[in-house]
């Protein structure tokens, strides 16, 4: 019964938000410089305060362990706060070049105030991939918890915390950093390349022949992408079936089939049997996929502007063979089909 | 002269005769071999941010390398807007020449070369500047710089390759931010999260857990948090600390979708004391028992100088292993015989005997 119950139980989420208002704001957010931090907040619980507590992690959930933004140092700044009494009057006590405690003699603070926590001489992160947090959180001893772990993480029902909140930032790229290795995508196509793209074989272009209701005509090409960066690529394909004018060969929208006698233009990913041409991918990169439509052996598709083959991180080099398929009717009008596909290799964000 | 008229005349003739009896040859199904008369390869920078105030200019370089050894490359540059293509991270390019800017266009600030050639297996930097108005207002601005390198142009099919180079730029300031959470849950995917969708009763073990973010801000997303996993006793099974390790963007507008693994391979691997390749982000099968769990989002987000926000959420599904349901069903059908066993094997003794209150039971004579 209870099983039954549960099973018609739909799953909900709902939004709670804890300690607000809270702010960060950095002055330069070049890579490893020395800028301006500036926390704003307001204390939600009234009641005594004798320490304000910042750590400055990769993580903004302050029960997970604390890692250290590279490159970061605070143990050199230098203080100032604005704002009212009672939610001033900090003395600066850094513990480690990413902790610093503001410490005073306990306190009640006003609920709802803002106040402006200001520290001079911080050196940025030099990680520009990932945003960073500082874990804020006050408590009445003046000596901050007494129950943090070593690992910078508090308990959950950590019995000393009376507020908590986290605020985020992110340093940005630095212009022509000649010491970094920028991310790269890379990307070549022909009739046959190899997977690193190190060489290509053939010409751009290929011709098909006469069209025959009796069979299709297909031919083939490679493809291959590869890159660093950790948002991984997607390679698009754009252009118009085959039309000789105002005449066209119908572009199959879903995969679909080879049938001769129909007009049909189409391509895919995969090795083909019927036609017997194209090849499956190739190459030691696993991440990325192939879009369904073009996944299907023996199957073909084609509109305007898809996405042929994406990969949502870091992905080493691939090979893709595109198969190409064109059919015709008996009765097609006469011309000289063509058409002009461009592949686009993009970054994902 | 009138042999000259009639020599030339028919020399005419001839060569004309000559001409239309040549033959129109069919085209024949040909690629040339050996290398390509201009290359088609080429290796870009696939992203760049810039924070940038109102009246600045920035200038930056860009590289294209050319990965052909033999043939020179040629690209021409175009600057043009992009969305999101669906809830994932693929651009949806906006290649029409006469497009209207987006309102979140860079095409008006950005200025670039028109084409650079790159000779055979080498790399070239080009500069560009962006320039933003001292009117601007905050907030987030993002165009894509297109390269075109010049491929085949003959043949019944001619091939192109480009490469695109996305560029966001963020305007501080007060900007709007507004995240909503509007789906979250396990999710099941064939390929890391590209497609898949999300379950509620999972017959196998799901090996992520993913969340719907529409950003209807001003504003590009990245948000930073973590996951927490129970099962249907409160135990906590696992708590997923990159709840966005790839800082994923949503796009103004857009209903993202993050996916992280309940368990990868790297999270694995470092498990049992190893060292993982960071290339390798693929989920690994979670050990997990049937039953109900409960995932726990908290995710934050926030632009310089302006209000954290925080998400923080939960939602449940049910992870019902076929050979749970059997065994299930098994112990359910056992248990219904013995109790119908158990009650004809009752009533049939009380068939056999006198029962009455007080004077307990008496066998029948």
């Amino acid at each position: 019964m209870l099983l039954c119950c549960g099973l018609f139980f739909g799953g909900h989420a709902t939004a709670v938000v804890r300690f607000e208002p809270r702010s960060l704001y950095i002055n330069s957010s070049v890579p490893g410089a020395a800028t301006t931090y500036k926390v704003t907040m307001a204390y939600t619980t009234q009641t005594a305060v004798g320490s304000l507590d910042m750590l400055f992690c990769m993580d903004p959930i302050p029960y997970d362990p604390c890692v250290a933004p590279p490159g970061l140092d605070v143990s050199g700044a230098q203080y100032s706060e604005s704002g009212s009494a009672p939610d001033t009057g900090y003395t600066l006590q850094t513990e480690s070049p990413n902790h610093i405690l503001l410490t005073r003699n306990p306190a009640v603070v006003v609920d709802g105030s803002q106040v402006t926590y200001t520290f001079d001489n911080v050196v940025n992160p030099t990680d520009t991939s990932h945003s960073f947090a500082i874990r804020l959180s006050d408590y009445a001893s003046p000596s901050g918890s007494a129950n943090m772990q070593p690992d910078g993480s508090i308990g959950v029902n950590d019995l000393d915390t009376i507020d908590l909140g986290s605020v985020l930032a992110q340093v940005g790229e630095g212009i022509e950093i000649e010491t970094q290795v920028p991310p790269y995508l890379t990307f070549c196509i022909n009739h046959t390349v190899e997977p690193d793209c190190s060489s290509t074989e053939g010409e751009a272009y290929t011709d098909l022949g006469t069209l025959d209701p009796s069979k299709p005509l297909t031919t083939t090409s490679q493809m291959a992408v590869a890159t660093n960066a950790i948002n991984g690529y997607s390679v698009s394909i754009n252009g118009i079936t085959m039309a000789a004018g105002t005449n066209v060969i119908n572009a199959l929208t879903v995969p679909t089939v080879s049938a001769p006698g129909n007009n049909q233009f189409g391509i895919n990913l995969r090795a083909n049997t019927s036609p017997n041409m194209g090849a499956d991918p190739d190459g030691a990169g696993s991440a990325a996929v192939i879009s369904p439509s073009y996944d299907v052996p023996n199957e073909f598709a084609y509109n305007d502007g898809d996405t042929l083959v994406s990969a949502d991180s870091v992905a080493i080099g691939k090979r893709f063979t595109i198969s190409y398929i064109v059919n015709s009717s008996p009765n097609i009008k006469p011309g000289v089909y063509t058409t002009t596909l461009t592949y686009f290799a993009i970054g994902n964000f | 002269m009138k042999r000259v008229t009639s020599f030339l005349s028919s020399a005419l003739a001839v060569l004309f005769v000559a001409v239309s009896v040549v033959p129109v040859s069919a085209a024949t199904n040909q690629t040339s071999s050996g290398g390509p008369s201009s290359s088609t390869g080429l290796s870009i920078q696939p992203r760049k941010n810039y924070v940038v105030n109102p009246g600045q200019t920035v200038t930056d370089r860009l590289q294209v390398g050319n990965l052909d050894e033999r043939a020179e490359l040629h690209v021409t540059f175009r600057v043009i807007d992009f969305t999101y293509g669906g809830q994932g991270g693929s651009p949806k390019l906006s290649l029409a020449q006469n497009a209207p800017p987006t309102p979140w266009s860079l095409r008006p600030f950005m200025k670039l070369p028109d084409s650079v050639t790159v000779p055979a297996g080498q790399t070239t930097q080009f500069s560009y500047s962006i320039s933003i108005p001292k009117n601007q207002g905050a907030g987030s601005y993002y165009s894509a710089i297109l390269y075109q390198a010049t491929g085949g142009n003959s043949g019944n099919v001619a091939l192109n390759a480009s490469g695109v180079s996305l560029v966001f730029v963020s305007v501080p300031g007060t900007v709007n931010e507004k995240l909503g959470l509007q789906k979250l849950g396990a999710y099941a995917s064939p390929n890391n999260g590209t497609t898949g969708q999300f379950v509620y009763i999972a017959t196998s073990a799901p090996e992520m857990i993913g969340y719907l973010l529409k950003n209807s801000g001003n504003v590009t997303e990245s948000p930073s948090g973590s996951i927490t996993l129970k099962d249907m006793f409160g135990r906590q099974v696992n708590t997923i600390g990159k709840t966005n390790g790839n800082q994923a963007l949503a796009l103004l507008g857009q209903a993202r979708l993050f996916t992280t693994c309940i368990e990868s391979k790297q999270t694995q691997v470092q498990s049992l004391g190893g060292t993982a390749n960071v290339t390798d982000t693929s989920c690994v099968k979670p050990h997990l028992f049937p039953g109900r769990y409960t995932v726990s989002l908290d995710a934050f987000y926030g632009q310089n100088g302006n209000q954290t926000h925080e998400i923080n959420a939960t939602a449940h599904f049910w992870y019902l292993p076929w050979w749970f349901i059997l065994a299930v069903i098994l112990v359910i059908a056992v248990l219904t015989v013995v109790i119908v066993w158990g009650k004809r094997r009752l009533a049939s003794v009380i068939r056999g005997t006198t029962y009455r209150t007080g004077f307990g039971i008496r066998r029948k004579r």
